[in-house]
């Protein structure tokens, strides 16, 4: 009777390390392969945040080469006998505008949005924006506080 | 009580339900890694083009700021 005894107990011994050895082997297995995902995840998402860094550096970088600019065109505008236009104006808009995109109010395409619906809508520069939800008042009166200094 | 036959005869079932047991547990956690490494390899691969078009826009950009950087140096005094 001692035989079968022994031989049941070395036998869930033995049943009882394979069962394990198998789970463990599973949970390592899909630790490696999570942490991989993550990884490949995480370049991915760091790329992604790369170049949205890299396309903010350059729609700032073309804000400032535009505003290097602004003078030769102005002095164009001014030659030119056939258009007239109201320089205070657009200035003064041109001013807010740049104003809400450095603080991050408003993004590139958001002005160019509020640009295009400006001439559209007959509205001033800072309606359109509240208008289309950009900004809100707060900021409004901010902009128009800053654009009378 | 058993005779010693019947006792072995009962051990063997209960072992041949162990190795089933065994096998089952073995099949169902290699078809659980075989499915996480096919997502894997999709994720990879779908993310890799992803990524591999981020870092030539990346470096598009990288060009394109170089130039404005350079216009706006040759502005300055």
């Amino acid at each position: 009777m001692t035989f079968p005894i022994i031989a049941t107990i070395l036998f869930f011994l033995i049943f009882f390390l394979i069962y394990r050895a198998i789970s463990r082997n599973k949970i390592d297995q899909l630790t490696s392969l999570s942490s991989q995902k993550r990884s490949i995840k995480e370049k991915y998402s760091s790329s992604l945040k790369r170049r949205n860094e890299l396309k903010n550096e350059l729609a700032g970088k073309k804000d400032s080469l535009d505003l290097l600019l602004q003078p030769q065109k102005q002095k164009e505008i001014n030659a030119s006998p056939i258009k007239k236009i109201d320089p205070n104006k657009n200035k003064n808009h041109e001013k807010i505008s740049r104003y809400l995109i450095q603080r991050g109010k408003i993004t590139m395409e958001q002005n160019l949005k509020v640009l295009k619906k400006m001439e559209t809508l007959q509205m001033d520069y800072l309606s359109v924006c509240m208008t289309l939800g950009f900004i809100d008042l707060d900021t409004t009166k901010q902009a128009i506080e800053m654009s009378s200094k | 009580m058993l005779n010693a036959s019947t006792i072995y005869l009962i051990m063997a079932m209960v072992a041949f339900i162990f190795v089933a047991i065994v096998v089952i547990h073995q099949h169902n956690c290699s078809e659980q890694i075989r499915r996480k490494k096919t997502e894997i390899d999709n994720l990879t691969r779908q993310l890799g083009s992803k990524t591999e078009i981020l870092e030539q826009e990346i470096s598009k950009l990288s060009i394109k700021i170089e130039e404005i950087d350079d216009k706006i140096n040759s502005f300055q005094p």
